[in-house]
Parts: structure tokens; C-alpha cells; sequence
């Protein structure tokens, strides 16, 4: 009976570490858009890779600088070389927590809001940041989405005058994944 | 003599014009025009990147390489472009591989495959991944 007991202590902490779950994405898609009465700027990335940990609510959000796609080579060459200087700074990441992280199911259809603050590191700055996450569950199919802002000036962007009127101080970022389990 | 000036001011501001607009409209780079600056393994690419950062940024970052390893995940992204994931040896790693979106893919779960990629660098440290874009399969 004893031994029963044991089993099922252990067979318990079992599927508990198993809903221990990860989720991710190797193809999030990211992109921002930089609206000015000059100019309209936009930029996409496909491979993001996004780690969310459901039991911690830890989540990674990371990309390449260079995998951004202009519709132009050319706007491409401008935003690597000029303002993100890629090759110094060749990534952008998020790490942070989501806040509630025991109010999302992962396996319960439905839409969860929540926020995810942590730090977000591009062209070698550190900013501390809080943006709005929605989870979304319909089936097996888990999507997570953000959208926020970013002025260029906290992380040391430097725009020169000349081209300053067409890139604007607010670019909207929004970040777009369908999760899978991680399994192991 | 005035004439001549300003004929070659207006050859000028025609070259000139003709330059602004070629390179508006310069072409995407995709790896397919380029010959590679080395060829390793999905394997190889990861741990230059996981022991030394800047020194594998240097020798690849930018650069077309060719990279050799077995499919663990084939994906479409948000623009229907085909997505490989190449194993490496360590589990939670991998290289991720765009296509350019008029390549030829014959790529299967399972299946060694050889591509030829931008490649973009390395990003995250929960699950690392080297990105490669444009990515084609040599003739």
C-alpha cells in the first residue's frame, strides 16, 4: 500500500513537471513601422525565436538585426549599417516575465491579456519595458501577440538631421508567434 | 562655351539621377548569386557561435555560407515561406533556415540537406538559433 502511494506521489510530480511546459517558435514574426508625412517605413523579420515558460512565466523574444527585410536594399543598407550598426550589435532581445503566468492555460481555448516586463536590449542599449501581451488558444493552435513603441533616442539611434524629419520618434513593434509544446 | 557648361552639368545631373535610381532599386541580395565563404556543418556553425560570438560574427556574420545538416522541423512563416530547422548537437539549438522565396525545396524531415544562406548571426539563449535567410539548395 505504502509502495501504491509512493507510486503515485511519483506519478504526480511526474505530470506536474511534465505541464511544466515550454512553448516557442523559431518563426515569430516581428516587424515595426515608422510613420512620418515624409515618409512610411516598414521592416519585417520571420525568424524570431520566442521561449515562453509556462510554469515561471519567463519569456525570451530574440532576433537577428540583419534579418530584417525592407521592401528597399537599399532603406536595408541605411537601417544596418547607419543607425543599427548590425555588425557591432548584430541582435535585439526581450527578457522578461509574464505577469499572472498561473491565469494563462495553455490547453483551455480562450484569449488571455496580460503584460510581460522585463528588459529590452537593442544597439547595445538596456531599457526596462512593460507591454501588453494577448494569448490566444483555439485548439491546439497557441498564438502570442504584443504591439508597443519605441523611440529610437533610448537606444542611442542616432539619426542624422538630414534624414531625421523621415523616421519617425515613435515606431510601432509588433511581435506575432504561433507557439508549439517544446518537447523533449 | 556656355552651351558646353551646361551640357555637362545636364550629363551630369543625368548620371547622377541614373546612379539615385539604380540604387533605389537595387536588388535584394539573395545567397544564390554569391559563391560561399565556407561550408561546414549545422553542427559546426552552432558551437563557432556558442564558444566565441564575436569571432564566429566575424568569419560569418553577413557573409553566404553552406551548411550541411538533417531536418528536424520544415515550417511556412508568416509570409508562406518555407522554413528549415537543422539539428545541431545540442537539443535545445538549432539552425533556422529561410528559403528566398522562389527557391526550390526538396527539403523532408529526416533528410540531410545542403544549403546555401545569408547568414544573419546568432540569437536567444534559451533556445539558441543560428538564422540563415535567402537560404537555396545548390544545383
Amino acid at each position: 500500500m505504502k509502495n501504491l502511494f509512493f507510486l503515485f506521489a511519483a506519478l504526480l510530480g511526474f505530470s506536474t513537471a511534465t505541464c511544466a511546459q515550454k512553448y516557442f517558435t523559431r518563426t515569430a514574426h516581428i516587424d515595426f513601422y515608422s510613420h512620418t508625412s515624409i515618409e512610411d517605413i516598414k521592416a519585417e523579420n520571420n525568424s524570431g525565436t520566442l521561449v515562453i515558460d509556462a510554469a515561471t512565466g519567463q519569456i525570451e523574444v530574440a532576433c537577428t538585426i540583419k534579418a530584417f527585410e525592407f521592401e528597399k536594399a537599399l532603406m536595408q543598407e541605411h537601417f544596418n549599417e547607419n543607425y543599427m550598426e548590425s555588425n557591432t550589435y548584430p541582435n535585439a532581445t526581450f527578457k522578461g516575465k509574464l505577469e499572472n503566468i498561473s491565469s494563462i492555460n495553455f490547453t483551455k481555448p480562450g484569449s488571455y491579456t496580460t503584460k510581460a516586463t522585463g528588459t529590452l536590449t537593442m544597439h547595445g542599449v538596456e531599457q526596462a519595458v512593460s507591454v501588453p501581451v494577448t494569448i490566444t488558444v483555439e485548439g491546439d493552435k497557441i498564438t502570442g501577440e504584443t504591439r508597443f513603441v519605441v523611440n529610437p533616442n533610448d537606444y542611442k539611434i542616432n539619426i542624422p538631421g538630414p534624414v531625421k524629419g523621415k523616421i519617425s520618434e515613435a515606431i510601432e513593434v509588433k511581435v506575432k508567434a504561433n507557439l508549439a509544446q517544446l518537447k523533449k | 562655351m556656355k552651351k558646353k557648361i551646361l551640357l555637362t552639368l545636364l550629363i551630369a545631373a543625368a548620371v547622377a539621377g541614373a546612379y539615385g535610381i539604380y540604387l533605389w532599386n537595387k536588388p535584394k541580395r539573395t545567397a544564390s548569386d554569391e559563391e560561399a565563404a565556407a561550408s561546414l556543418t549545422a553542427a559546426e556553425l552552432y558551437s563557432s557561435f556558442a564558444t566565441d560570438a564575436t569571432g564566429a560574427n566575424a568569419l560569418y556574420l553577413d557573409k553566404v555560407i553552406e551548411v550541411r545538416g538533417t531536418v528536424s522541423d520544415i515550417a511556412l512563416n508568416a509570409d508562406g515561406i518555407a522554413t528549415l530547422t537543422l539539428e545541431t548537437d545540442d537539443p535545445m539549438a538549432a539552425v533556422m533556415c529561410t528559403y528566398a522565396p522562389d527557391a526550390a525545396n526538396t527539403a523532408t524531415i529526416g533528410k540531410q540537406i545542403l544549403l546555401h544562406g545569408i547568414c544573419s548571426g546568432m540569437q536567444g539563449d534559451l533556445m539558441p538559433s543560428v538564422v540563415l535567410s535567402q537560404c537555396s539548395e545548390p544545383q
